[in-house]
């Protein structure tokens, strides 16, 4: 069985695709955005309120794409492995938490200053215990990408990949996540998993 | 204005001042019971939410908790959150 992707999906200036087709879009500041698009497709998380921006991007991406992915319960909790990266890294958040700095520092917002908490949020909701890794650089390097899912597959443990882009700094976002599976048959969906086509989905 | 009446706005604040500072979207003052536990099987709050109170009792009654054991009876419910404002502030 070879490695494929068997999902993607992006959420990008106001915009939301599932699998290359356009399914909400709203010219509306990201946290409205985002409070849209988890009422209209049933992603609620009891702790949504209390996320940063970066997780709550992040977060609603991986739900609308894993609910897309029926098959992804079938997986061990081990079996699941997330690969992130992003430009600004909790950036987002490290500047809300230094105006606070001014009186008291805010404990909820401390807790955010690391950019792999998204990685947290999505595991915990989601019971995946898999490997998880973080990255952070200029632009999404489609050949880092495949070179590491490529590692973790061979390691025997991942049989399942949730990784991608998920970059927020003011109103700037873009989070673009695919899933790689090795599945025994194909779907419409699915796309080799080989570095071109990983660069097309960041484009 | 009586104690009563007081203590009854004290409430209404500090869990409009609870929802706000916890960014419960979708919970109202209403909904929040005065006597339930607010850790645990009552309002489901968490540790990093204890921290965010004792900010809020700073930020905003100027009350430094630094009895540990008197925060954790303080923080039992709104009501004693309350009841622990009016005590120390008199």
């Amino acid at each position: 069985m070879e490695k494929r992707i068997t999902g993607y999906c992006q959420l990008k200036n106001g915009k939301l695709f599932l699998n290359g087709k356009s399914l909400f879009e709203a010219d509306i500041p990201v946290d409205e955005f985002l409070q849209k698009i988890v009422a209209e497709f049933e992603v609620k998380h009891p702790r949504f309120g209390k996320m940063d921006r970066l997780s709550k991007l992040g977060y609603t991406c991986a739900e609308i794409l894993l609910k897309s992915l029926g098959n992804f319960k079938q997986y061990q909790p081990y079996e699941v492995s997330l690969v992130f990266a992003n430009a600004s890294s909790s950036l987002d958040t490290d500047f809300r938490f230094q105006k606070t700095l001014e009186s008291i520092a805010s404990p909820a917002l401390f807790v955010y200053t690391l950019p792999n908490l998204v990685l947290a949020e999505i595991c915990i909701k989601n019971g995946f215990k898999g490997e998880n890794l973080f990255l952070v650089s200029d632009v999404p390097e489609a050949n880092l990408f495949f070179e590491i899912i490529n590692q973790m597959f061979a390691q025997n443990t991942t049989k399942a990949c949730l990784a991608g882009w998920v970059e927020i700094l003011g109103e700037n976002y873009n989070c673009t996540l695919f899933a790689v599976e090795m599945p025994k048959d194909n779907s419409e969906n699915q796309i080799e998993f080989n570095i071109t086509n990983i660069n097309k989905l960041f484009e | 204005m009586s104690n009563f009446n007081a203590m009854e706005q004290l409430i209404f604040n500090l869990k409009e001042q609870i929802i706000e500072r916890l960014n419960l979207s979708d919970t109202k003052p209403e909904d929040i019971d005065s006597e339930a536990p607010l850790f645990g099987d009552g309002l489901g709050l968490d540790s990093i939410d204890a921290l965010e109170i004792i900010v809020l009792l700073q930020q905003v009654y100027g009350i430094k908790i630094t009895n540990a054991e008197e925060g954790k009876k303080a923080m039992k419910s709104v009501k004693t959150l309350a009841e622990y404002i009016t005590e120390k502030q008199a």
